[in-house]
Parts: C-alpha cells; structure tokens; sequence
C-alpha cells in the first residue's frame, strides 16, 4: 500500500503497482497521487513527504517535428521557457505565450472552453509556431504521473487504450464542460492511461462521510431511509485558478454492508469563479524580486513562478502557522541559492499577500509574468462579494449537514484563521461538521486519496459484478433539432436529465428517438445539438456508408457514462428495405460551433 | 599596442601567384588563373584593394592587407573577404564555407571571415600541401575566384600502407613533449600526428552517429522526426555518451568488427546464391523451338530472304524469337558487389590498423576482432573472385532501396550494412577534411562535461542538443541546441555560467550585452559567468576558448597565439572581465600543458579528452574565482 504525493524519487523507490488502482488530483502547484491497495485502505494510508526540489508541473511545448511533448515537474527545469534570456528558447516577454505551459494555465483554459473548440497555448518561436491544446497539456502530465507512480502497463500496446492500458480515476471540477472532459479522456487513451473521471463535490463528500458519517443518525430500515434524507453538504474548492461551489445531496441507499450515506451531485447552477491567488502571487513574486534590487520583468517573474519551487515555499508559508520544514523559510532549499532570497520572512510575503486582498486589482494594472488574457480574469472584491452572496441565497433553506473545503487558497492563513473557513462563512454564516483540506487533522492528499477509493471500489465491483451505487449524478440535458409536426423543435436526447442515475453504470435511454428524417443524396447524418454545458448550437455527423439514394428515416440510440464525456449516440435505419440493422455512430471529432443560440437556430 | 594584423593579401589587379610561402603551415592566396582580375565592388562597400586574404580566426585586422608575413603554424586557416562577399564555395566540391565573423573595422569598412576546410591529402611521414580554388559570391552570380594553398598540414594516414606501430612512434616521442617551448620533432611525428588526429575524428564520427542511432530509444528523451528527422538527447545523456568513448570495456566495436561477425555468413549466402530476375530477350533460335515472337521478330524475319519461314530461317534454321533468360545484374545485386568491394577496403584499413597490435598481444585469442577481420576479409576475396556477385554491373551512387532491399530477408540487413558502412566513410572523408571544427566540437563537449563537474545538478544537462542527420562542414551539433544555464555555489553565493557557441554569438548579442570586439575574433566557444543574485548586471567574467588542430610539429606556435589574443584582449573595453583559453592538442603521452601569457592561457592536451575533463574544470573554477 503506498500513498504518493508527487516527489522527485524514482519510481523504483515506490512498490511496484502496475495494476493497484490509482488515483490522481493534478492540482496546479502540487500534485497528488495515490495508489492504493483497497478501498478500506485508503484511510489508513501513510504518506510520503513532498519533496523539496518539486516545481509546479509545466508541459514543454514541443518545438521540432516528431519531438514529444514533455513534463518538467522536478528542479532544475528544463530550459525551454524558464524565463532566461538564453537560450531563445528560455525567453519569456510580455503578451507572448511562451515555450512552458504550466498546469496551472492549461486548467484555467479548459475552464474558459465554451465551446467545441479548445483555446489553444501559441509559442511562437525561431522555427515558427507551435500549439498545444489544454487537455492535451493535462492528458500529457497525467500520463507522466500515472507512468511515475504506478510503473507497469504496456505503452505499446495501451495507446489507443489498449490492453496495455494503465487506469485511473483523475479529480476534476465539477464546472468543466462536457467537450473539455472528452477531450482531455480522449487524449489520455491515446497516451495509454484509461482515465475515469470523478467530480471533485463528489469526491469531497466522500471524504467527509469517512469522517462524519457516523455523526449522523442513520435510519432503521429502507422505508425510513427513503423518506427522510439526512442533508446536503456543501463542498466549496478554493483553487489557485478557480473557485467553485458545490451542493451534494447525501442519500441512503442500501447495499450488501446495510444503508450507506451516497453522495447525489447536481448538476452546477452557478459558473465557477476566477481565482485572484494567482494573480497575486505574481505580484507578491514581483516585489520579492524588487526587495531583492533584481528587475521585475516578465521572465524573472515567470521564472520564480514556474521554474523553481518557490511557489510551493511561499504556500506553505502562507499556510502554515508554524514552519514545517526547518526553521527559517528558505531551508531546505539550499542548492537553490539563487532562490533563497526570494522565499523572503513568512511575514513579508504575508504582508503581502493582505494588501493584494485588500486592494483586489483592477485588470488594468502591471500584471508582469502572467500571460495577458488570463491576467483580466481576476475578480474584484465586490465580484467575489456578489459570488458570495449568491450562493448564500441559493443554499438558504436547504439542510445543510456540514462542508468540505479543498484549494490551495483555503490553507491560506490570514490574521490566524484560514480563508477557507472565512470564506465559507460569507456563505453559509453557521458552518458546521467543516472539514478543510490541508489542515492537521484532515488526510493529506484528501482528493487523490478519495479518487484512488473510487478505482478501487470500481475494480471490485467489476471483478464482483456487482452493481451498487457509489454516488449518484444527475446527466446533462441534451437536445436534438427536428421538424415535429411540421415545425422545428427541441427533443431531449436524455429523457432522464433531471433524475438520479447510478454515477459508474453505462445510462441508456429507454426507448429510442425514432423517426429522424435525412434527405436523399447526404453522406452523413447531422445532428444539431444542444447541450447545457454549451451556449450555442453544436453540429455534429455520423458518416453513412453509402450517399442516400432516397430519402430515409433513422432511430437514434443513446447511452451515456456518467460524467464521462460525450453521450454515445447511434443511428438505425428504420423500415430497411434489405433488412439491414446496421447502426452508424455519431463521430463526436466532428463537432463543430455554429455560434447560434437555440432560440436563433430554431428560427434560421 | 595594436595586434599585428596577419593577412596575406591578393590584390585585385592580375598578379602572378602568391608569393612563396616559406614557413610552415601557412596559407595563401592568390587569384586563379583564368579568373577575373578581382570583382567590381559595389559602391560603399569595403575597399578594392584585395579579394580575400588568410587570417587566423582571432584575427581582425584593422587595415588594408599588406604583404606582412603569416603569423602561426599551420594554424586554423580563415578567409578574410569584404563585406560584399555573400558567401564563398569551394570551387572542387561546391561546398559552402562556414561564415565565423562579420565586422567593421575603425574605417568603418566591413569584413567577414570564412573558415577553410583542411588538406585531403594522404601522406606518409611528411606534411602535405594542398591548393584549392574558392568562388566568391555576391548575392547568386560568383564575382571571383582564388586559389588558396594551404601548406605543411597533417597528412592523410595511408590507411591501406603499412601502418607504424604506434609504440615506437610513442616512445621516441616521450622526450618532445615537454610543456613550455618545444623543440622542433623529427618528421617522423606527422605519422603519429596524423594518427591522434584520425583516431579523435574517428572517435567523434563515431558518438554521433551512436547519437544518431535509433535503436533502443527512450520516447522520453529520444525522438526522430519523420524521415529520419533530427535526433534529439537531452545534454546529460549525450555527456554520458560522450564519456564512455573511453570507456575500453562498453565501447561498441567499430563498425567493420560488427560486420564481420554479423554478415559473414549471409553475405555468403547471397553472392553464391543471388537473387535472379527473369527477362526476356531477342535472340535467334531454332526455328521450331520458338515460343514467343513481338513485333520487332516479325519485322526481322520479314527482312529476311525468302517466301516461307523456312526459307527465312536460313540453313540453320533459326529465327529471332523471345527467350527468357534469368540473370543476376539487379540493383539489389549491385549493391552487393558494392558492398563487398568497400568491406575489403574496410577490412584492410582496419588490419593495417591493429594487425600489428593485434597479433602480438591477442595472438592466441582466436575470436579477437582482428581475427575476425581477417577471415572475413578473406571470405570476402574469395566472393569477389568466385561468385556471380563479382559479373553484375557496378553500382552508380547511392540508390533509393527498392522493394527487394526494404523487404527481402536477407537483403533488408545488407541494404542497412551498406548504408551504415557509405555514411561512416564519407563522415570520415568529410570529418578528415573539416578536422579543425571537428576537434572544436569535441572540445565544445570535454568543455560541457567540466561545467557539468563542476556544476553536476544544472539546468544545462536538461537541454536538447539536436544533432544533424549528417555533418555540416565538421559541425554535427546543431547550432539551434540552446543550451541552458550551470548553477555553482561558492562561499555562500551563487553563480551562473552559460556556454555559447560560436556560431551563437551574434543570436546571444541580439538579447544580451556582449562585446562585439570579442565577437570579431570568433571564438569556438564563450563561457559567461554571471553573480546568481545579480542576474541583470553584466558578466562579471566572460571566457573566450578557441580551440586549433595544430600538433606544432616545426615550432611551438602555442605561446605566441596566445600573446597574440592576449593583446586582442586586452584592447576591448568591457564592464566584464575577459580572459581567453586556447585548446591544442599534444602528441605523447605527457600530461597536458598549459603556457600562461596575461589574459589568455593556453592549453594542450593529449588525446582522448576524456581524461582532462577534471583539468578543465579546475581551471575553470580557477578562472572564474569559483572557489
């Protein structure tokens, strides 16, 4: 049994665990893994001390033809992208994405992705211009990590999501659209890592169950259960890019140990908000290298941030009442000579850090080392106020039985209380059973610990074939255009979008869509789309084998794995003259935007 | 005190050939015959005076040519032209010459400087000269042409003549390698400098082409592109490469040892059964036995005399008919026969390598690799004289694979044989010819390996160096390897030292100060020292290393190159401090040499450089205060 956060060790050094489930949560600054045994070891397991020389993951855009793209996630970082001025490769200057796309970045645009389409990181360079998508970026790390500390698996053969294939169950925002999460598994099987997604709601919830369930009165019998829920929790993550807000409602369901408290997850109704800690961590890195008599500029900056482990230094700092590493703040970090006088006295980057909050910035001020379009994203006080004050309407009258709150942000110490719990005071003004990740007494490694719990649980369910329910979700709503009754309309793909579903079992509708008319001489079936996750109209094709010689009529098939990407959706011809059942699958590579709202598309 | 410019100028009026140069190694020019008196200058630009002249890479002369005298030995030939040369070609092979340097003098004229290749020539216990014709280009059309001869260079081992036996050569070459000023050696030391120079350009042809090879590749750190792209290790990995080179025990057989243990056997097995091709062919036949007839039979037998086929067929009844006939002249064939002919040479130089060395001390082990040698090269002359491979016709080039020789068994591993074995000789042709920027290369890594000593945790190590599929004019490292930064730690403070290359400079003066005078004496190599804590003031010590195959078998030229760069030095101005490291090589086995002469210091070191990575870091934490 081993538990991992992410070091520098080799892997070597850990227990071969090549078929052990794993779970991973890529947090910005300092991810985790964790393999594990089984789910009821999970609790119990010890952890291993984060290594000093970790830096925060970053993914080296590849440069040449053929070259792979890399993780650089140890010091000495490579030098593409490290800010120095040489080699050209190193540079970093204003408004210009350089050759190193940190995690961090490639979070905060899969959050921004709206639509099919994936912003993409642009390095321009000496040899043109390379591009990396996002889910590509994390898909990269993820499989880095996976291969570190779960060695085993087949690469060969587990591209694609062969037999070789590692699994795992990666944490991710609830907030993340639906093109993002199929992405970012679509890229993961072609690295060889079958990764199975679990919200993070959900996974804090299952934390604090392990903790808190037992302060619950569980009901006597099923009757009892079903008609009285104990509550929901209210699961608040204060990230380092983004901060998001959560309810899970917690049911019981029986399973073959008696009644087991199940998280239920909503779907989210509030969009997630920008975290400033970036931002001001730029500006606290700036100052540092200002009290240092050191020029600010971008690739000092950029470099501070992302290619040393001072960002990790300056968390703990902020986190921690008492230093745990040694005594002064750049201990442990002597081979780092020229960082130590940036992990400047636990109170001035204290001090710091209050006056950004206290200043909360407006976008028009010197954002140096951050790149530009991520540099506006970060709220103002009243917009953090008014997210606040939302979401403490939204959970006014609902029975709240207690909270999680994970994030980096919330570890942050400001005047002795951590801002994880101010925060969640703005919103929920009596707390109570709060659990904050990162303190004394919570597990370390909570999400990566829970998502392992996850890949257990699903391994013995699959080698018992069993069929419990570890959480319930709720799916996406999910339309298809067409003409009924001689004018267009919407219809629910997913009949059952505001019902519980079982969160790991296959959903398939029950009866099928039947009756979708495509004209004479089309190679393809087109679907418009809409999905809640996106704002406008997406089209998306299942090729036919042959041009329509006359006009035909399709039932359409849907099934969908919770929670993980794009609904698998099938055409059947109706009525075929040869008796053919041939069923053509909808192609989801082929979604496209056609930037019309629903209302517009309907009307056009 | 300004440097004494060391030019040997070629006016532009006609003039007979260069004044006879008299001491050794020295390089002239002088305008070919039949070439244009000189080239029309365009306006503004450097003066009309002279063409091109011969300099030492650190020299930039600040005048007009004269008639002095070449300074130096044999030196490192460079050609000084006007700024209106775009670029200069060898006029033999067409090959373009590596641009060292750009400058404009006090005048404000310009200039730039052209390395030379070196002398091709073979030889035996004595220098050779050698004379070759350079175009100089202005934009696409040559405005001129020169001869330049260059003199008393290394001579080319006659690999297929008897070699020395090396222990005698090392022996009575104990007593001249003495540090300081040598005295003159005996002739007989161009063979065995001849020798180290083959054996260290051999030994560089042979770790990139490790470098380059793809087998066993880690995706992680290796990757090709498509077609054989550009190969490409993080810097750590190719010091460890470069590392065990000397490593005697995990060295990997020459190539021609490989061959002859591999290929033996189907080398064999093809040339005594080749694979035949039928074809068919007009030829007259009996008349009753033909099968087959086309148009052209037709038309030859209705030439023929006569009213029925019989009368047409003659009295002995034969007609032009088709026949099929089966025969081995293919390409893949061809190849063979190649292949065989260059193994035999191969196999040849070896033994004329090691056979003495080898049936000496490894006389009784009978699977030693010149055992295995010579029987293959025998087994070989016997194919080239028994087997049909020696009938096919020869090979024209070096062919694009056809179907046979991609996927045929037994063909598929000759085709990649032969590759291997064409590539390694013409690297060893070109390495032999561009030794000078060979050797600067593999100074460029003993360099990086004593950073990497002295700083054995560096950024630097991560760096891909990207290696090109085959040598550009002695350099295989591609100039796009940016490397990055060695951190050290001394007393309580940091320091950062960056190494850039030559060929680097003016790309690193574009983001960074750097004297531009230090830049006009083209250094191979610069190492910047910056204060860790202070990363945005300049330097506080910038090193220059020029590096030179000369063995200065006549005189010792070492102390004087490197007073020469120490005045050169010493004129720029520079809120660095600057001090310069000149790299030669030694013939013995003495340990290195080092001549102290102000700023610049000068260094020689005996073959393989492996074993002087601890000096040259020692030296350069000397140098940099490190301690």
């Amino acid at each position: 049994m081993t538990v991992a956060t992410i070091d520098s060790r080799p892997a070597s050094r850990l227990q071969p665990a090549c078929d052990m489930p794993v779970g991973v949560w890529l947090d910005p600054v300092e991810p985790q893994v964790a393999v594990v045994e089984s789910a009821a070891a999970a609790r119990e397991a010890d952890l291993v001390a984060s290594s000093d020389a970790a830096i925060p993951a970053s993914v080296l855009v590849p440069r040449f033809s053929g070259e792979p793209v890399r993780v650089d996630r140890v010091w000495p970082p490579h030098p593409r992208g490290c800010g120095e001025r040489w080699p050209a490769e190193a540079r970093v200057n204003d408004n210009v994405e350089p050759g190193r796309l940190p995690v961090a970045y490639a979070w905060m645009m899969l959050h921004q992705q709206q639509t099919a389409q994936s912003p993409l990181w642009r390095w321009r360079h000496d040899d043109g211009e390379s591009t990396l998508a996002p889910a590509e970026a994390i898909a990269h790390t993820l499989a880095d990590l996976t291969r570190t500390f779960a060695p085993g698996g087949d690469s060969a053969s587990g591209v694609g999501g062969g037999a070789g294939a590692r699994s795992c169950v990666t944490v991710v925002p609830d907030g993340l659209c639906e093109p993002a999460r199929h992405a970012l598994i679509a890229q993961s099987r072609q690295l060889g890592v079958n990764v199975r997604l679990l919200w993070r709601s959900v996974a804090s919830t299952m934390a604090w169950c392990d903790e808190w369930a037992s302060e619950l009165d569980p009901p006597s019998n099923l009757r009892d259960a079903l008609s009285r829920t104990p509550g929901s929790l209210l699961c608040l993550h204060l990230g380092l890019t983004h901060w998001e807000l959560s309810i899970v409602d917690l049911v019981w369901r029986e399973t073959h140990h008696g009644l087991t408290l199940t998280p239920l997850r909503r779907r989210p109704t509030a969009p997630m908000l920008p975290s400033f800690a970036l931002e001001l961590l730029h500006r606290v890195a700036r100052r540092s290298l200002e009290m240092s008599y050191q020029q600010p500029t971008a690739g000092r900056v950029w470099e501070l941030m992302w290619c040393t482990p001072w960002l990790n230094r300056v968390i703990d700092l902020l986190a921690d009442p008492a230093p745990s590493r040694g005594g002064g703040p750049a201990d442990g970090i002597e081979p780092l000579h020229n960082l130590s006088p940036h992990v400047r006295a636990r109170e001035f980057i204290r001090q710091q850090w209050r006056q950004g909050m206290q200043q909360l910035f407006g976008s028009t001020r010197d954002t140096t080392g951050m790149v530009p379009h991520h540099a506006a994203m970060t709220p103002t006080n009243d917009r953090i106020r008014d997210w606040c004050a939302g979401h403490r309407k939204a959970i006014d009258g609902r029975t709240l039985v207690g909270a999680v709150v994970t994030g980096q942000v919330a570890r942050v110490a400001v005047d002795g209380e951590p801002l994880g719990l101010r925060y969640l005071r703005d919103i929920w003004p009596r707390p109570m059973n709060a659990m904050l990740a990162g303190q004394s007494h919570t597990p370390v490694g909570l999400l990566a610990r829970c998502g392992a719990e996850h890949a257990a649980r699903l391994r013995a369910a699959a080698e018992s074939g069993e069929d419990q329910a570890m959480f319930l979700d709720t799916l996406p709503r999910i339309r298809v255009a067409a003409m009924k009754d001689g004018r267009p309309q919407w219809l629910d793909l997913v009949d059952d979008h505001d019902l519980p579903v079982t969160g790991h079992v296959r959903w398939h509708r029950f009866e099928r869509l039947a009756g979708l008319g495509v004209r004479a001489g089309r190679p393809a079936i087109t679907l418009a789309l809409w999905h809640d996750d996106l704002p406008t109209v997406h089209t998306v094709t299942g090729r036919l084998p042959q041009r329509l010689i006359s006009p035909r009529r399709f039932n359409l098939s849907v099934s969908i794995d919770p929670g993980q990407g794009f609904p698998r959706i099938e055409a059947t011809p109706m009525d075929d003259p040869e008796g053919g059942t041939i069923a053509i699958p909808i192609d989801w590579r082929t979604l496209r935007d056609t930037g019309r709202t629903p209302e517009a598309y309907v009307k056009a | 005190m300004k440097p004494r410019p060391s030019t040997q100028p070629v006016r532009t009026s006609a003039a007979p050939q260069a004044p006879a140069v008299s001491r050794a190694g020295k390089g002239a020019v002088s305008p070919a015959s039949g070439a244009r008196g000189g080239a029309p200058v365009p306006r503004g630009a450097s003066p009309q005076v002279a063409t091109a002249s011969v300099v030492q890479p650190w020299s930039t002369p600040t005048g007009l040519p004269s008639e002095s005298k070449l300074i130096g030995g044999e030196g490192r030939p460079c050609v000084m032209t006007p700024a209106w040369v775009e670029a200069v070609a060898v006029a033999e092979t067409g090959e373009w010459l590596p641009k060292v340097g750009q400058w404009t003098d006090d005048r404000r004229l310009s200039w730039k400087k052209f390395e030379l290749p070196s002398t091709t020539k073979e030889g035996g216990d004595a220098a050779v000269d050698e004379q070759m014709l350079i175009r100089l280009y202005d934009g696409k059309r040559a405005r001129g042409m020169v001869r330049v001869s260059i003199q008393h260079a290394l001579p080319r081992l006659r690999r297929h003549s008897d070699a020395q036996p090396a222990e005698s050569v090392a022996q009575s070459n104990e007593s001249a390698a003495s540090p300081g000023a040598t005295p003159p050696v005996e002739p007989t030391h161009w063979h065995r400098a001849a020798e180290i120079a083959h054996r260290m350009v051999d030994s560089h042809v042979e770790l990139i082409a490790r470098l380059s090879e793809s087998t066993g590749r880690d995706e992680e750190t290796f990757h090709d592109g498509p077609g054989g792209g550009t190969p490409i290790w993080p810097l750590g990995r190719v010091l460890d490469m470069w590392r065990s080179m000397n490593d005697h025990e995990s060295a990997r057989p020459p190539l021609i040892v490989q061959m002859a243990r591999t290929l033996s056997q189907l080398l064999t097995e093809v040339c005594t059964q080749p694979r035949q091709i039928l074809t068919r062919q007009r030829r007259l036949q009996n008349a009753g036995r033909i099968a087959e007839v086309d148009a052209d039979c037709l038309r030859w037998l209705a030439r023929q005399p006569g009213k029925t086929v019989a009368e047409k067929a003659g009295a002995k009844q034969r007609a032009m008919g088709i026949a099929r006939v089966e025969h081995a002249d293919t390409l893949e064939n061809r190849l063979v026969r190649d292949l065989v002919r260059r193994s035999i040479s191969a196999c040849d130089a070896y033994l004329a390598e090691h056979a003495p060395v080898g049936a000496v001390a490894g006389a009784a082990d009978a699977d030693s690799d010149v055992s295995a040698v010579s029987k293959f090269s025998l087994t070989l002359q016997q194919l080239w004289r028994t087997s049909p491979i020696a009938n096919v016709g020869a090979l024209a080039g070096l062919p694009r694979p056809n179907h046979a020789l991609q996927h045929d068994r037994r063909y598929k591993a000759i085709w990649k044989a032969y590759v291997m074995l064409v590539r390694q000789q013409v690297e060893q042709d070109q390495a032999w010819r561009w030794r000078h920027r060979m050797w600067a290369e593999a100074c460029l890594l003993a360099l990086l390996a004593s950073l990497a000593e002295v700083s054995p945790r560096a950024s630097a190590l991560q760096s891909d160096v990207l290696l090109r599929a085959g040598q550009l004019c002695g350099r295989s490292i591609d100039e796009r390897s940016g490397l990055g930064r060695f951190d050290v730690i001394h007393k309580d403070a940091g320091s950062t030292i960056m190494l850039i290359t030559g060929d680097q400079i003016p790309d690193y003066r574009a983001v960074a100060p750097f004297p531009e005078e230090l830049q006009r004496m083209s250094p191979d190599a610069v190492l910047i020292c910056r204060e860790a804590q202070w990363p945005d003031k300049p330097p506080r010590q910038v090193m220059a290393v020029w590096t030179m195959l000369d063995f200065d078998l006549n005189s010792d030229e070492l102390a004087e190159r490197a007073s020469r760069i120490d005045v050169g030095l010493r004129l720029i101005r520079s809120a660095s401090k600057l001090s310069g490291l000149v790299i030669q090589p030694a013939i013995g086995g003495r340990a290195a040499a080092t001549i102290d002469a102000g700023t610049c210091r000068g260094l020689r070191v005996t073959l393989p450089l492996q074993p002087h990575v601890s000096q040259l870091a020692e030296h350069i934490v000397k140098e940099f205060g490190l301690r």
